[in-house]
């Protein structure tokens, strides 16, 4: 469906259009909230997270012209918006200071570090690449285990795996991608 | 888990833009369980409708409140048992309100200055009082009655002239003298805590014949309880006898010309007004004469109660005190009219 569809769906049969987006562009901002949110907020979080920004997107549906730019576009900057919000809110309430210091803590991303963005997009991309090479299924059990923060039995029920299979083969994944990152080859 | 691979771990949760859109096409997270639970809270929170379901979100577990039925017959029988304190409350108004003195209001107060030859003008004034009418006589006088409870009505009905021969010859002997004519009638209040007199003096250029001249300046004359032992510049009653039962005030003023009454009663004490009847007197005096004061308070019942005393120093323009039988002083002031009466 093009943008302009989008636009005449959401001007003259709002309620199903919101159901197709969802089924459209859901998985997008899930992914971007818990991009965001993921390392402080629970499973509960993140679903409001999502539910709030679909429902700014729908309060706002109507200003969307194809025009002026890609709906895909449109949403992910309400996503990230709303999470970042979300992640300062989710922080707050639980009393967390962060030590800035501390590189197990996932910030939103900086718009002033320029040399430290550019790194992390670098590293970024080829730790995707790396795990990207695992080939699958390994590569979806990573995914689904570490960044949806899917429980063991939840991957598996979702690759039609065995619990056990996808904790070796996660087991396993995680070995070889620490080992890639301690010799230093992603690079190359 | 090494090192290597939690920094991995805590890199995947921080993946670029582009990356995250890449996984959320090839890696879905959301079940259609999940898809339709966020669909409800959308909806929950957006206030819409849920068209594919054709149901209206409700929420359970929870019930509409209905405001009990005996609500609306309490709140009849409040608004009843307003209106009915209200309405009554009106009518004992009402009702009292009957009962409290009134002013003829047919007689509006009215001063009328009638001149004669050789005359002084002298004010009538009628009051009624608690239904009844008494009437005073007053040369210019005011009488300003502050009571507590009960109003006390002053209808001014007209003015007469008066001449007294008397006067006139001595007017005409001592031409040259400032005289003060003096007539005064105290309005008695009968639930007075306090009661303040205001005498006009009338000052009569008897020489001239046709004009008179009234100068209606106020000497505001404070009485004080008689029994209060302390000399005062401001006297108040507050005496218990005159509380509820002060209706009227009697003056004898003993002069080295003779002695002169002015008096004024609530017509229920039976006392008559004046010496001689109804008319009031009028004495004069000069700077320097002597005056012996009776001052007599008659109360309700006929009571009276009577202090004398004569001025202790020369009357002058300001005030003169009133020394009393009983070793007191009184002072009264004299504050505009005797200086009108000098000049």
């Amino acid at each position: 469906m093009t943008d302009t569809e989008w636009e005449n769906m959401f001007r003259e049969s709002p309620s199903q259009a919101y159901g197709l987006f969802i089924e459209e562009y859901g998985n997008l901002i899930y992914a971007i909230v818990i991009n965001k949110i993921g390392g402080c907020g629970t499973k509960e979080d993140v679903e409001d997270c999502v539910s709030d920004i679909m429902v700014e997107f729908f309060k706002n549906a109507e200003r969307f012209s194809a025009d002026s730019g890609s709906l895909k576009s449109y949403i992910s900057i309400i996503a990230k918006r709303r999470a970042i919000d979300a992640f300062r809110e989710i922080t707050g309430r639980n009393g967390i200071v962060y030590d800035m210091d501390d590189d197990n803590i996932v910030l939103p991303p900086s718009d002033n570090d320029t040399a430290g963005e550019a790194e992390k997009h670098i590293f970024s991309r080829e730790l995707w690449n790396i795990v990207k090479s695992l080939g699958e299924p390994d590569c979806s059990i990573i995914v689904y285990q570490y960044f949806y923060n899917h429980t063991v039995q939840e991957t598996a029920q979702r690759l039609d795996m065995t619990s056990d299979a996808v904790q070796k083969r996660s087991i396993r994944a995680r070995k070889k991608i620490g080992t890639i990152l301690k010799s230093g080859d992603y690079y190359d | 888990m090494t090192d290597e691979e939690k920094d991995f771990v805590n890199r995947l949760k921080d993946f670029d833009d582009d990356i995250v859109e890449e996984i959320a096409g090839s890696y879905p997270a959301l079940d259609e369980e999940t898809k339709e639970r966020i669909l409800k809270k959308c909806i929950s929170a957006y206030g819409g409708k849920s068209e594919e379901s054709g149901e209206e979100l409700t929420v359970s577990g929870t019930e509409p409140y209905t405001r009990p039925k005996w609500y609306k017959y309490a709140s009849y029988v409040a608004v009843a048992v307003v209106a009915v304190v209200g309405v009554g409350s009106v009518a004992m108004l009402h009702r009292n309100m009957n009962t409290v003195d009134t002013f003829d209001m047919k007689n509006t107060p009215v001063f009328t200055e009638e001149s004669d030859d050789n005359s002084t003008a002298v004010a009538t004034s009628t009051t009624a009082f608690n239904g009844k009418t008494f009437e005073g006589y007053m040369a210019g006088t005011a009488i300003t009655t502050a009571q507590t409870a009960e109003e006390v009505t002053e209808t001014t009905a007209e003015s007469s002239a008066e001449k007294t021969e008397k006067t006139t010859e001595k007017s005409t002997e001592k031409s040259s003298t400032p005289k003060r004519t003096t007539q005064s009638q105290a309005e008695t209040p009968t639930k007075a805590t306090e009661t303040t007199l205001s005498t006009d003096i009338v000052s009569t250029e008897t020489e001239s014949t046709e004009e008179i001249s009234i100068e209606a300046e106020y000497m505001e004359m404070k009485t004080e309880d008689i029994t209060d032992e302390e000399p005062t510049t401001e006297a108040v009653i507050n005496s218990s006898a005159f509380d509820s039962v002060f209706v009227g005030e009697k003056w004898v003023c003993q002069t080295d010309t003779g002695e002169f009454v002015y008096e004024f009663y609530d017509n229920r004490t039976g006392i008559f007004i004046s010496p001689d009847g109804a008319e009031v007197t009028r004495f004069e005096y000069e700077f320097g004469d002597s005056f012996y004061f009776v001052m007599s308070f008659v109360t309700e019942n006929g009571n009276v109660t009577t202090k004398e005393g004569e001025i202790q120093n020369d009357a002058d323009k300001e005030s003169f005190i009133v020394k009393w039988n009983d070793g007191t002083t009184q002072t009264f002031y004299n504050k505009t009219v005797w200086a009108g009466m000098v000049n």
